[in-house]
């Protein structure tokens, strides 16, 4: 009798063993005594390189390192190129998850690539911080293990709604996008916003497309139509050619642009064609400062010593690199919250418990919780008058993206 | 009619650098009976040896580094033809597709490790940037592409028409034997015709560079290339090609300003499907048409 109990409990234990241990594994995978593994992917060739490289994460998490790590272990950041390609991104992200183990993932540099990472994603249940990624439905449905803590097409429609309204006089707005998912989301957020918080509606709306090498008839028909301000969602080359081609045709308003459109400001007047036309051109910003002010002048010579290859490049480096900064101080703090018994749950958790974080780089404090994962809510606005990048100051609350 | 005259000038801007394209790629098909697909990254490579030559660290003035990037081109061509393309005359047709594609990866991938993937500004030639034409605005640089465009097409008829280098590469591309029992040499005529080709693209991609940013994804600009063909009459019609170029920078505009602009990006197919149903063998195909009695 006594040997039976015995057996018994024996074999509880073990099936106690087999059903906890693995999701106990789990839970911890990629964290050691001394490390914690973070797996990263993004374009670093292809079209999308020029946003989605990953230096600034990985400056930021060098940066903890040197200061004693988290809970004294290192951050080991793994990161794979997808070349901006979807299938690459997902095996990127299969190899990260299942061959090095990572912890969590910090990874997507753009929307296009990071879609189809997401039903793996939340099928492994790992948790997935957007590294710069804007894409509002990479965080749509609502999943416990996906956060989207930069600034979204949403957020950035709604400021430029609300921005623009400041300036137009007699509030005739035209809205210029490319005919693709990424233009139709941030015109669908501004066209609501303008609807419902300013009861207007756009007098226009054009289509100009990424590679487009000529905004005549465009510049046209929104001349056309008598606008006050113009919202320019366009990635840099086609705003640019936009600008330029305006600014030909004599049209001296306001033209706002997002932050796919924001480069340093010799750039944007090499590309518009001189400092004249910079006058009236505006992009929504997501961080405090602009890459050319003075705060991020040690970053930019330790950028300078760390890639001297690839900041050799013009343009570099690019507004992009700031984000990837501010999105993993967002990261190392859940991983501190989080405390030296680290699991995914605990991680997960320490997430939703932020409430206003400031990063020290973007403009909008961060906020999580357990039934909204979209960490931004509001910008800022740059001018690029006298052929200077300023961030205008004044911040621009928007809502929160839903679920 | 001002409206309609402003997007008929600035569709013939795009226009001509359509036509230089198709005209190069038609070059080489009549020569060598092989469609390049890198033609588009020659473009974009003629845009950006230009931009090393003036802007950065080599700092020559306009006409050296115009010369320069000609040269970079033609010679990058023609190393195509004779270690890409030359090995495979009488390869199945897939082959030299891919490797011609295999080329502009290659080159796409090259500018890209040097210059990186952030679109490049490309500073304008001239200090005034439009002129007023009858009230229409036209842009300096759009003006000199125009100017640029017809006189090269108009130096090129000249040339297959009234030189003896001209007449031995139309001879080779009508007959390869009859060429080889006259005398021709055959194969540094295919090297000619691919150079000359990469002269025109690279020409367009400098032409263009002010007024877009340069991008090692310029080349997609292709695309439209190869509409200008099939509209014009096919790959080996020169003429044709010119013409669909400029036809199709027009038609472009036109539909964007009196239908809809997010319609630009479909004109080419349209006009394809347009073109064809109306001409099977394009504007200025002279080929035989056959029709499958299958369906009638």
């Amino acid at each position: 009798m006594k040997n039976r109990a015995s057996a018994i409990g024996a074999a509880c234990l073990v099936v106690l063993a087999l059903l906890v241990g693995p999701a106990a594994a789990q839970e911890r995978t990629g964290v050691s005594d001394d490390t914690i593994l973070i797996g990263g992917f993004a374009a670093m060739s292809g079209p999308l390189s020029v946003y989605a490289n990953h230096q600034g994460a990985m400056m930021a998490y060098e940066e903890i390192n040197d200061k004693g790590g988290i809970h004294g272990r290192k951050v080991k950041y793994l990161f794979e190129d997808t070349g901006g390609e979807p299938a690459k991104a997902v095996a990127a992200v299969k190899k990260l998850v299942h061959t090095d183990g990572v912890f969590l993932i910090h990874g997507g540099g753009a929307a296009v690539e990071s879609r189809g990472v997401r039903p793996f994603v939340v099928e492994a249940k790992i948790p997935w911080v957007v590294l710069q990624a804007v894409g509002t439905d990479l965080a749509r449905p609502f999943s416990p293990y996906v956060f989207q803590p930069n600034l979204t097409q949403h957020t950035a429609g709604e400021v430029a709604a609300d921005f623009s309204m400041e300036l137009a006089k007699n509030k005739r707005i035209a809205i210029v996008r490319p005919n693709d998912e990424w233009g139709r989301e941030v015109h669908e957020a501004t066209a609501r916003r303008l609807k419902e918080k300013h009861g207007v509606e756009a007098v226009t709306v054009e289509y100009l497309e990424h590679t487009a090498t000529d905004a005549t008839a465009q510049v046209l028909k929104v001349k056309a139509a008598n606008p006050d301000v113009i919202l320019v969602f366009q990635l840099i080359k086609a705003a640019s050619l936009f600008w330029r081609t305006a600014y030909d045709h004599g049209i001296r308003l306001p033209m706002i642009g997002q932050t796919g459109a924001m480069v340093r400001a010799e750039l944007m007047r090499d590309g518009v064609g001189g400092c004249a036309p910079l006058d009236y051109i505006y992009t929504v910003t997501n961080t405090v400062h602009t890459v050319e002010h003075p705060y991020w002048a040690e970053w930019n010579e330790k950028f300078k010593k760390k890639f001297p290859l690839f900041a050799q490049q013009p343009g570099q480096p690019a507004s992009t690199w700031m984000n990837q900064i501010g999105s993993a101080r967002i990261v190392i703090e859940g991983l501190q919250r989080a405390g030296k018994d680290l699991t995914r749950e605990k991680f997960i958790a320490a997430l939703e418990s932020f409430r206003e974080f400031n990063n020290g780089v973007n403009n909008s404090p961060s906020t999580f919780s357990s039934t909204n994962h979209f960490g931004t809510a509001g910008a800022q606005v740059v001018s690029y008058k006298g052929c200077k990048m300023q961030n205008q100051g004044k911040f621009y609350p928007s809502s929160r993206p839903s679920h | 009619m001002t409206f309609f005259l402003q997007l008929v000038v600035s569709g013939l801007i795009n226009g001509c650098l359509y036509a230089l394209l198709a005209v190069g790629i038609a070059m080489i098909f009549k020569a060598t009976q092989i469609v390049n697909f890198a033609q588009g990254e020659l473009f974009m490579l003629g845009a950006y040896v230009h931009f090393l030559g003036m802007l950065t660290a080599l700092r020559l003035p306009f006409l050296p580094a115009l010369a320069l990037s000609l040269a970079a081109a033609a010679v990058t061509a023609a190393l195509a033809e004779r270690l890409v393309c030359r090995p495979l005359l009488g390869a199945p047709i897939v082959s030299v597709v891919i490797a011609t594609i295999g080329v502009s990866f290659i080159l796409k991938g090259g500018v890209r490790l040097v210059w990186g993937s952030v679109p490049l500004p490309f500073r304008p030639l001239f200090e005034t940037r439009t002129v007023m034409l009858g009230g229409l605005v036209v842009s300096t640089q759009g003006l000199v592409i125009i100017c640029t465009g017809l006189g090269l097409l108009g130096l090129l008829y000249v040339f297959f028409q009234f030189t003896k280098l001209g007449k031995m590469m139309r001879a080779t591309s009508e007959n390869r034997t009859a060429a080889v029992l006259m005398g021709i040499n055959v194969k540094r005529m295919f090297s000619l015709a691919w150079a000359l080709s990469a002269v025109l693209a690279a020409v367009g991609g400098i032409l263009i560079g002010p007024l877009v940013q340069l991008e090692p994804e310029m080349g997609i600009i292709l695309i439209a290339a190869f509409a200008a063909l099939i509209i014009g009459g096919g790959f080996g019609n020169l003429a044709g090609a010119a013409v669909g170029g400029m036809l199709l920078g027009v038609v472009e505009n036109l539909v964007s300003g009196y239908i809809s602009t997010a319609l630009q990006s479909l004109t080419p197919f349209v006009l394809i499907v347009v073109v064809l149903a109306i001409r099977p063998t394009g504007l200025f195909g002279r080929g035989e048409v056959y029709r499958s009695h299958l369906v009638s």
